[in-house]
């Protein structure tokens, strides 16, 4: 370290942006930090592995077979198919890519005093979960909307004209809005989680074990009492389904109702903690 | 000299606790010191005046917008020093001081050449690619100066911010934050339990005490009642020379390395001191005023405020 030196001190006159832009540094600064690690890439290469399957299996029913496209739908360009995507992603790989990319968002502040940082700077802590929580978002959409975006391409690339489904566009709509749904209830929740604990590692453990542990609840639940609709304590299962339900695809039995009741429960509780932790933390140091 | 904060009944209550009761001063351009024991309200006060909780009752104004009203507006133009730990991880100096540019609404160039510049300026440059999180408390201090300082601010609060340095590195960068108020035309609000650093580098202090304003003064004022002290040096027996002092009401206060602390009454100063010597058949070697220290002053307030 070299001595204090007086390098001459210069003052700025500029003009300072607005306040979103501040917002905005908060979630580039989320995202550059994402970007940088590896386990984001394999899950972004895992990704590209499932559009690639999906769409050799749109080739293959389409352009090889049409007849099969016909008879199963399933395997067709429709947003049941589109739904299957959706749900792998998003109870598998988002999982996986909100522990690298949400989970230590506000424990790893917490931890190194940055509240305090961000707190005496000119933006407000709406701004902070603002940004803390479009990072993750992000992140998130890149394992929801982008593989479905690429599959409905592919799908309208390698299916015949006759075969193409009516109102094709306007499901590219409802693939965007499935995937926000998806992707900002669970960033809320897994970012809710990094700011009620101090420990990114607790945070990573308490959301990997909120989604296997409820999944598993919900399905003994649900098949022990023989009501579908218990399969909603599931909490990235939930997610999914009110997503599916603004896709339009198709699920067995009718638990969609309960599922919007706790994704819309789990927003507002995450958000709620979040609140409770941002405007009841010390900030002065 | 215009007023960087003024504070009118200022009060704040944490349940049956109150940290500041009813506080009224203000604090001049320049540096000015933020002084008092633990559990004084000084980090309750800096909480305020940055906007980070309201007061119960009274006003306050930094920089002539009210903190409750337009916090953001006011953190646009000071900076803050805290004293704990205070960085984004993973972050290096550059990126660090840069994002604070950027939180403070600098466009995202200008805020990396101010990066560049405010650490040059504390002297980290050579360090400035490193992570922040292998920095030595030393370095961590300059790094937290430098956030404070990347957007220009109009007035600098810092807590603490020699805490964990070495005595050379706590005079340079005493050194850096007396030039900034000197010769930059930034004001300064230094709280600090190091009483010296706060004589070093202020022109005056707010001294708190049980959520009270004890003092508000320059430094001269704060240490006026400490002039009828001197530093005596005698040949002879010192208890007799005591005896006579004490005789005449001045008092023997401490032995230090041959000298003699004295504290004379009313207005008589050194003559009172000969006289003594004359009486007790000493020789006077050296009587000389004791140089006042602020601790001194802060204490003699201090007890004065209690009782």
């Amino acid at each position: 370290m070299s001595p204090v030196h007086e390098h001459g001190y210069e003052p700025w006159e500029g003009e300072r942006r607005p306040r979103w832009e501040r917002v905005m540094a908060v979630a580039l600064e989320g995202l550059s930090r994402g970007a940088a690690s590896k386990w984001v890439w394999l899950v972004w290469a895992a990704t590209a592995v499932h559009v690639a399957i999906r769409g050799g299996i749109v080739y293959f029913s389409g352009q090889v077979n049409p007849g099969v496209v016909e008879e199963n739908a399933s395997l067709g360009f429709t947003s049941t198919m589109l739904g299957d995507v959706l749900g792998l992603q998003a109870q598998w790989v988002l999982l996986i890519l909100l522990v690298v990319v949400g989970t230590g968002t506000v424990a790893r502040d917490k931890n190194a005093g940055a509240l305090t940082f961000y707190f005496s700077k000119p933006i407000s802590r709406t701004g902070y979960a603002v940004g803390k929580i479009a990072s993750p978002f992000v992140f998130a959409m890149t394992v929801t909307f982008v593989p479905l975006f690429l599959v409905w391409v592919l799908g309208m690339a390698f299916t015949p004209e006759v075969l193409i489904p009516e109102g094709v566009y306007g499901l590219l709509w409802r693939l965007l809005a499935a995937s926000v749904v998806v992707s900002l209830a669970a960033s809320v929740v897994a970012v809710a989680l990094s700011a009620v604990v101090r420990s990114a590692n607790v945070a990573a453990a308490s959301w990997v074990a909120l989604a296997l542990l409820s999944a598993a609840g919900g399905s003994m639940l649900a098949r022990v009492s023989g009501n579908v609709r218990l399969e909603a304590v599931d909490v990235l299962g939930s997610f999914t389904l009110a997503g599916l339900d603004v896709l339009g695809a198709s699920v067995p039995g009718d638990p969609t109702g309960w599922a919007w009741i706790v994704t819309v429960g789990w927003c507002v509780v995450g958000v709620g903690a979040l609140a409770w932790v941002l405007w009841g933390e010390e900030v002065t140091g | 000299m215009g007023s960087v904060v003024e504070a009118e009944g200022l009060t704040k209550t944490y349940g049956p606790v109150d940290a500041l009761r009813g506080v009224s001063f203000e604090i001049p351009s320049g540096a000015w010191g933020l002084l008092g024991p633990n559990g004084a309200g000084k980090t309750t006060l800096l909480r305020i005046l940055l906007g980070l909780t309201d007061p119960t009752r009274g006003s306050v104004r930094v920089l002539g917008d009210d903190p409750q009203r337009a916090a953001s507006s006011i953190r646009e133009r000071i900076g803050f020093v805290p004293e704990g730990d205070a960085h984004v991880p993973g972050l290096s100096g550059v990126q660090f001081v840069s994002f604070a540019g950027r939180l403070c609404g600098l466009p995202g160039d200008d805020a990396k050449q101010r990066a560049h510049t405010v650490l040059n300026f504390v002297g980290l440059e050579e360090e400035r690619y490193r992570d922040v999180a292998g920095y030595s408390k030393g370095m961590l201090q300059r790094a937290k100066l430098a956030q404070a300082l990347v957007h220009d601010p109009g007035v600098l609060f810092l807590d603490e911010p020699t805490n964990g340095l070495d005595p050379e590195g706590r005079q340079a960068l005493l050194a850096l934050i007396r030039g900034l108020a000197m010769d930059h035309g930034i004001s300064v609000v230094l709280a600090s339990h190091v009483l010296p650093e706060v004589e070093a580098v202020c022109d005056g202090a707010l001294v708190l005490d049980q959520g009270r304003v004890v003092a508000n003064a320059s430094m001269e004022a704060l240490k006026e009642r400490q002039q009828a002290t001197y530093r005596v040096r005698v040949r002879g027996s010192v208890d007799a020379f005591e005896t006579a002092l004490n005789t005449l009401g001045g008092q023997l206060e401490t032995t230090r390395e041959g000298s003699l602390r004295v504290v004379t009454p009313g207005d008589e100063g050194a003559v009172l001191v000969l006289k003594a010597a004359e009486d007790a058949g000493v020789q006077v070697r050296q009587v000389e005023p004791a140089r006042a220290s602020l601790e001194d002053a802060l204490v003699t307030r201090l007890e004065e405020a209690s009782t």
